[in-house]
């Protein structure tokens, strides 16, 4: 999927923490709903998504169908001004998508 | 200036490394079974975690809005302490058709935050259990009022 559907940004606070923001557009169904014709939309969502720091991955979650739609997703990491975060996900289609960022 | 034979050394350490990292994520695999399971017991059944409910909540604190509009997107921030040694956590919404929520391994580099949208089918609690490198588990809670669940869209 296009990197223009994917927002991340990180910012250093001081003290070798900086604080990463993703915003992840993604339908997330379920396998829950209906289109408006009554036919079931079949389930497609996150299924993982990765933060890591210059190569080094910080936090892996494992994710169900119950993440919400275009989930606004934040860690907090040990990293410094100019440090590369790499965000990436994958989806139940194997779809996957990934953006990098330096911390600022 | 760098040989050819040094350049091409470091550039096949580099390869091998990513690709034993991308394995090594890939081994541990997502727990379909927890993910598709229909109540909180049966997902921690598939993912062999004890179930920890009251009690010391081991200083995880959720935050949570304690009244949400649209269950379809419930900001929750969860924060443990630093020095608990947390490896994973597990985030659940207890009345959710499929409760597990997220399941999440947290290595040396995160610092104890995270913030995450999820989507609540109907006022519940929203869990969180805390599982640190010896095994031990702590869980914590927090009631949400959902007004109009988010789980079965249109």
């Amino acid at each position: 999927m296009a990197d223009n559907t994917f927002r991340l940004q990180a910012r250093s606070t001081g003290d070798g923490v900086a604080v990463v923001k993703a915003l992840i557009k993604h339908p997330n169904h379920n396998g829950l709903g209906r289109n408006s014709d009554g036919s079931p939309i079949p389930p497609h969502h996150l299924v993982q998504v990765v933060v890591s720091v210059n190569g080094v991955a910080a936090l892996s979650m494992d994710t169900g169908s119950g993440i919400a739609a275009d989930p606004l997703l934040g860690w907090k990491v040990r990293a410094n001004p100019g440090d590369s975060v790499i965000v990436a996900w994958t989806d139940t289609a194997e779809q996957s998508g990934q953006a990098e960022t330096q911390v600022a | 200036m760098i040989s050819r034979r040094r350049l091409l050394g470091a550039l096949a350490a580099v390869v091998l490394a990513g690709g034993l990292a991308r394995r090594s994520l890939a081994a541990e695999g997502r727990n379909i079974n927890a993910f598709n399971a229909r109540s909180v017991s049966s997902a921690l059944g598939a993912l062999e975690v004890e179930d920890r409910d009251g009690g010391d909540d081991g200083g995880i604190v959720i935050d949570a809005p304690d009244v949400a509009e649209n269950g379809a997107n419930v900001p929750v921030e969860i924060t443990w302490p630093a020095q608990a040694g947390i490896v994973r956590l597990l985030v659940l919404g207890e009345r959710n058709v499929f409760p597990l929520l997220a399941d999440i391994t947290v290595f040396p580099a995160a610092l104890p935050w995270i913030e995450l949208k999820v989507k609540l089918a109907e006022t519940s609690r929203v869990r969180v259990l805390a599982v640190d490198g010896q095994g031990r588990v702590w869980g914590a809670s927090r009631q949400v009022r959902v007004i109009v669940g988010g789980c079965l869209p249109g």
